[in-house]
């Protein structure tokens, strides 16, 4: 009899087990299946970033023209700056790309060493934060160890 | 001697004729928790991966990134742009495949692919195209929003030739795949 008393007790204990191990696991499904997670894997997916290899060719083919008869690479390197002819075109080129990035796209001479202090009367200041979160395309051409020309693309949707 | 072939699976003595009810009892939880703890697992692992993802924007991009790459080489339209038989010689120039694997019914239909090259200032010239290549029909159906329709994305670039004259190309992709991507 006395033997029976433990039996019993033994049983009741794997019975509140069972019943713990199936709560925790039911938390975890619920878990898994109701979070955000699935939903933000897919939304990562989605947006996952693909390199603009259009934008790029725009850019070279834009440093490229030599309609005025020197490149345009030649000029905003000598001319560290935008000129008449080539700024206005710089703002048609990247305007085929407005509708594609939250912010308006930037293109301009920079100083290598001291990234956001560029600006132009064409694009404005750089954008400063066109890294961490925000998913940003940069492409930056040196003329030497201290200037090149720069286009930045930044979405932060 | 007795004592080992008692934990033996395979000797007689196994299930002891001693051992008590609440033993067998217990062997069984053991195999009903194994069993709800497995189940648990693989239910967990089918709602996390069953789902496929959704990969037809990235696909589009980087076949428009493909196609952008084989027009211009160093910033220049590349002279098989001006031949004539560039229309119909496009996929092989381009190094471009549509066939499809043939899984849900699929006949090489899943890609729409349209292409025009126009003057940069003046976009309604036309210098090539528009021209198209797989299934036209997906064209109509574009609709982002809706999972089940086909992905469609139109980028346009900048570009020049030797001669310095500037051009306009324009790459409409539409992909369907909505079976893979979309559940």
């Amino acid at each position: 009899m006395l033997d029976k008393k433990g039996q019993i007790g033994e049983g009741l204990t794997w019975i509140v087990a069972t019943v713990i191990i199936v709560v925790i696991l039911l938390i975890s499904v619920s878990i898994v299946g109701g979070s955000d997670l699935i939903l933000n894997l897919d939304k990562e997916v989605k947006s996952s970033w693909v390199p603009d290899r259009v934008a790029e060719k725009s850019f070279i083919s834009y440093l490229g023209n030599n309609n005025s008869g020197s490149f345009i690479y030649e000029e905003l390197r000598e001319e560290e700056d935008f000129n008449g002819v080539n700024g206005p075109l710089a703002k048609e080129v990247l305007n085929l790309y407005s509708g594609y990035y939250s912010l308006d796209p930037w293109l301009g001479v920079v100083d290598v060493n001291k990234e956001g202090l560029s600006d132009n009367n064409y694009f404005g200041k750089i954008p400063t934060y066109f890294s961490g979160s925000a998913k940003s395309y940069s492409y930056i051409i040196k003329f030497d160890e201290e200037k090149g020309v720069r286009i930045i693309l930044t979405d932060n949707r | 001697m007795n004592k080992i072939q008692k934990t033996n699976f395979f000797s007689y003595n196994f299930f002891p004729k001693n051992r008590r009810g609440t033993d067998k009892m217990l062997s069984m939880y053991w195999f009903v928790i194994i069993f709800i703890v497995a189940a648990a697992i693989v239910y967990m692992t089918a709602l996390f991966y069953g789902k496929p993802y959704d990969v037809r924007e990235l696909e589009t991009n980087l076949l428009i990134n493909k196609v952008s790459d084989c027009l211009v080489e160093n910033g220049y339209l590349i002279n098989e742009v001006f031949v004539e038989t560039f229309k119909s010689d496009f996929l092989e120039i381009c190094n471009l495949n549509f066939n499809v694997e043939g899984s849900h019914g699929w006949k090489n239909d899943q890609y729409y692919l349209e292409l025009s090259i126009s003057e940069f200032v003046d976009q309604s010239i036309f210098i090539i195209g528009p021209f198209s290549e797989g299934n036209i029909n997906l064209r109509d159906l574009c609709s982002n929003e809706l999972n089940n329709n086909p992905f469609c994305i139109e980028k346009g670039f900048y570009s020049i030739d030797k001669e310095n004259k500037e051009y306009f190309v324009k790459i409409f992709v539409s992909l369907r795949k909505t079976e893979k991507n979309v559940r």
